[in-house]
């Protein structure tokens, strides 16, 4: 079985949050002739979120494979490693001992949450401000210089590396963080939901609390009623105290985030948002405004980041007025 | 293809944008940023549509059509989130409605009343943003500035790349880049949708010169005390495009009823700035022939000041390519000074379809031997539009008059330099009538290159309009020198149809129908050739020796202390 028939088979999804199944990805760049591109996507713009970190810091060996599988089944010859500046730095030595030999390149990601965006990180690696880019064309299409370039996550990179050597066992990376006991990262099986993956860790909560799944920004807020989703976004679940947990302040630290990371190019994302922080800092605040607002960002943002800041912001919403 | 538009079947093709069928078909979509010689930013989000089968909106602007899609332009999400992001716009610019270059056509005014929006209902965002000069020409209140990076593509456009989007406590914004200068071409006014760039006096300026109280220059209002003698002189291309400053059809000429506007707000004269333009095709034409035999070619077109402004900041190497011939406006008013019974109580205003001619009068160097500028004030078009309508001018129904003498004779090629090619088309008749004593009746201006000989020499001429394009043949003259010998520059895109002083809306589009309607105005005249006009021959003969009236030098400059905050 050639290996994209095996992703196929394994039904494997890209590990950056956007669930996209990866053969269809393959799909479109394997019949392609000329030159193409591959990214290895360690960008890791989520706040608090570790797992991209840990997979450089432990299983870098295995990501090369997965990235050497990728591009010589794909014909690709040239690919990029496009990393956070912050996890360049921590790993700098090891990076450049074990690139040297590969057709390689390692990029730099500006210190902004849209610059993981895998447009925004095309624009970044070709030299521009990483900003988004409309789709389509998909980067599969036109991407680095305008040739098809597979954008993956680096766990997918990681995964596929297990499927190419037969030892992949359907298990993803999870990050849980927050108020519990045995925080770090986990290797557990992806369907497993919210709910069973803190009892599997043994992190289960015994107070009243609240979950963040999928990212520290771009995560959605549940209680604990809600817990038999699988995790959706990012592997990642962190967890708050109920008690603890304040809805204005937590508003306010968002859209502060997502005004810092987003690229201020259209209206809804670059002023909405502000007005949201806005409206928290003058003690103004006004859920009909708030809403409003959240309907413009999620239903006419240019890029997915204005989706999903909308998202998180309404499911905080939501757990405040339940 | 086919497509449903609110249900309605229609036709498209492949590779159209939602926006361009909508508009084609009347289809009534909003949009802001979107302007047809930019390409989509896809940034101000009001041109939103609902597509069936998709969660979230589309810019109309920026999605093509494709088979089937079913779109809906109005539907209650839609005119919410429109009516969400216009407030939001709204609240990032500081409304001066009374003093901006859109009124009274602003875009951002008509939706808001469309929408019902409350446009104060945040607080402005950029209430502290400072208004920035450039030069002596250009304002920037980025105050007003929504985002829409229309001018730093309009300004890199033109190879200038003045204006650039800076990080600046955590916004991304225009700001002027102080390593670089402006031109002053204006480019950014006419791409801008939100009236965030003006010419220096736009329209405070005009209101201030209209002042009765201001006893020192009482220039627009004619009191028996005023003893001052008001002339008003006007570029080429003015008369095809002030009629649009009264919502009267673009593109039609309308030279007499402007003379008669200006007589009646109390210009003692009005003169037309294309018998100076005759002055200058003999004058350049001379040295197109004076350097042939040198052989100190290529010679480059001067009337343009951005152009100008353009080499002596980017290519200065080029200087001394450049025609010493002063520019028709400046030629024109120190031969309007020269023949005035009163020269220091003449007031010569310029309307100019372009903002560097501001800075052009300001010209330390063009100042003539007696100490006198020829030229005290410039306006725009849009200035005069202004002008106007604040006096009740009632435009669009006046009589005609015709343009004051002894200079209200002029040549169709003279008229011709309001186009790109009119420059070029204009010395090479002339250099032929007087070197060979043969007429051209082709049209070369109507061509991009033209070779010929002269003299038993060939010479290959060229037109080029916008600095991006110009700064292209500059390279190519770099590499081969030889490539081309004359060459008519003009910063705006299709030259001063399309300047940064016309009308708005400006666009590629509507400079066609301006050059059209130009030309066949230029036609109407006595004669077609600058050789024929007599009158202008007369002057010349009478002052070709004040080299300070005809002729000018340049220098090197740096743009690094033109901003100002103001």
């Amino acid at each position: 079985m050639s290996l994209i028939e095996k992703i196929k088979k394994e039904s494997l999804t890209g590990r950056s949050g956007s669930c996209f199944p990866t053969h269809l990805k393959w799909e479109q760049l394997k019949n392609r002739d000329g030159e193409k591109y591959l990214v290895c996507n360690a960008a890791e713009g989520e706040p608090g979120v570790h797992k991209d970190k840990y997979l450089i810091e432990n299983h870098l060996d295995e990501v090369l494979e997965g990235i050497d599988a990728t591009m010589a089944f794909l014909n690709i010859s040239k690919g990029f490693f496009y990393i956070k500046k912050k996890y360049h730095n921590l790993f700098k030595d090891q990076l450049e001992e074990k690139l040297r030999d590969k057709n390689l390149e390692i990029c730099l990601k500006e210190d902004r949450y849209v610059a993981g965006e895998e447009t925004a990180a095309i624009n970044s690696i070709e030299g521009n401000r990483a900003e988004p880019v409309q789709k389509p064309p998909h980067p599969t299409t036109s991407g680095i210089n305008g040739k098809p370039t597979l954008v993956h996550n680096i766990e997918t990179l990681y995964t596929i590396g297990k499927i190419n050597n037969d030892s992949y066992d359907k298990k993803r990376l999870f990050h849980l963080a927050g108020d519990i006991e045995n925080g770090g990262i986990f290797f557990l099986p992806e369907e497993m939901n919210i709910s069973e993956i803190l009892k599997e860790t043994d992190n289960y909560p015994d107070f009243e609390f609240i979950a963040q799944i999928g990212g520290g920004a771009g995560g959605i807020f549940v209680k604990k009623d809600n817990l038999s989703i699988p995790c959706q976004g990012v592997g990642f679940i962190k967890i708050f105290k109920k008690d603890q947990f304040d809805f204005i302040s937590k508003l306010e630290e968002l859209s502060e985030f997502f005004i810092k990371g987003n690229c201020d190019k259209c209206t809804p994302c670059r002023e909405g948002i502000y007005r949201i922080n806005e409206m928290i800092k003058k003690d103004s605040f006004d859920i009909v405004i708030l809403k409003e607002i959240i309907f413009a960002l999620e239903k006419s943002s240019y890029c997915p980041l204005g989706e999903v800041a909308a998202r998180t912001f309404k499911s905080l919403i939501e757990i405040n007025e339940n | 293809m086919k497509i449903k538009i609110n249900k309605k079947e229609i036709e498209a093709r492949e590779g159209e944008t939602i926006l361009e069928v909508a508009k084609r078909e009347g289809i009534k979509i909003p949009f802001l940023c979107n302007h047809p010689d930019i390409c989509v930013t896809g940034s101000c989000r009001i041109c939103i549509v609902e597509v069936k089968g998709k969660e979230r909106y589309i810019s109309a602007c920026s999605t093509k059509v494709e088979e089937g899609m079913e779109i809906e332009t109005k539907t209650k999400g839609v005119e919410k989130v429109r009516r969400m992001n216009l407030e939001l716009l709204f609240s990032q610019h500081k409304e001066e409605c009374d003093d901006c270059v859109w009124n009274p056509g602003c875009k951002l005014l008509s939706l808001a009343r469309e929408y019902g929006v409350e446009i104060n209902r945040f607080e402005d965002r950029k209430d502290h943003y400072p208004d920035l000069r450039f030069g002596e020409a250009i304002d920037f209140q980025s105050s007003k500035c929504i985002d829409c990076r229309n001018c730093v593509e309009a300004c890199d456009e033109q190879n200038v790349s003045f204006l650039k989007m800076e990080e600046k406590n955590d916004y991304y914004e225009v700001n002027p880049d102080k390593d670089r200068g402006c031109v002053y071409c204006g480019q950014c006014i006419i791409h801008c949708p939100a009236g965030s760039f003006e010419s220096v006096g736009e329209f405070e300026g005009v209101a201030k010169l209209m002042d009765e109280n201001n006893d020192k220059e009482i220039v627009f209002q004619i009191a028996p005390n005023n003893d001052k003698e008001i002339v008003f002189q006007i570029a080429p291309s003015v008369r095809v495009s002030i009629g649009e400053e009264f919502k009267m059809e673009t593109g039609v000429a309308q030279t007499g009823k402007l003379v008669s506007a200006l007589k009646e707000i109390g210009a003692d004269a009005v003169y037309d700035v294309s018998f100076a333009a005759d002055l200058t095709t003999i004058e350049e034409s001379n040295e197109l022939v004076e350097r042939l035999k040198e052989d100190k070619l290529p010679l480059f077109t001067s009337c343009c000041p951005a152009w100008v402004r353009f080499v002596e900041l980017y290519y200065p190497e080029f200087i001394e390519n450049i025609a010493t011939t002063r520019s028709p406006q400046i030629i024109s008013g120190g031969v309007i000074k020269e023949f005035s019974k009163d020269p220091e109580n003449t007031v010569v205003v310029s309307v100019m379809p372009c903002t560097a001619k501001k800075h052009e009068i300001k010209r330390e160097e063009l100042t003539l031997k007696n100490g006198r500028v020829p030229v005290d004030y410039v306006l725009t078009v849009r200035e005069v539009g202004w002008l106007l309508r604040r006096k009740g001018v009632d435009f669009p129904n006046l009589k005609e008059s015709s343009f004051d003498n002894p200079f209200g004779e002029v040549s169709a090629d003279a008229v011709g330099y309001g186009v790109s090619g009119g420059v070029m088309e204009a010395a090479v008749r002339h250099v032929f009538a007087t070197v060979e004593d043969k007429e051209i009746c082709e049209r070369i201006k109507e061509r991009e290159e033209f070779d010929t000989s002269v003299a038993g020499n060939k010479i290959r001429t060229k037109k080029v309009s916008g600095l991006g394009n110009s700064a292209k043949v500059l390279e190519e003259l770099k590499e081969d020198p030889h490539r081309y010998d004359y060459v008519e520059f003009m910063a705006c895109p299709d030259g001063c149809i399309g300047g940064g002083g016309q009308p708005i809306p400006t666009s590629r589009e509507i400079n066609k129908i301006r050059r059209k309607g130009l030309l066949e105005e230029a036609e109407k005249g006595k004669h077609c050739f600058t050789f024929q006009n007599e009158s202008v021959k007369k002057i010349h003969k009478e002052l070709k020796d004040r080299r300070d009236l005809f002729h000018t030098h340049y220098s090197k400059k740096d743009g690094p202390q033109e901003i100002t905050e103001i």
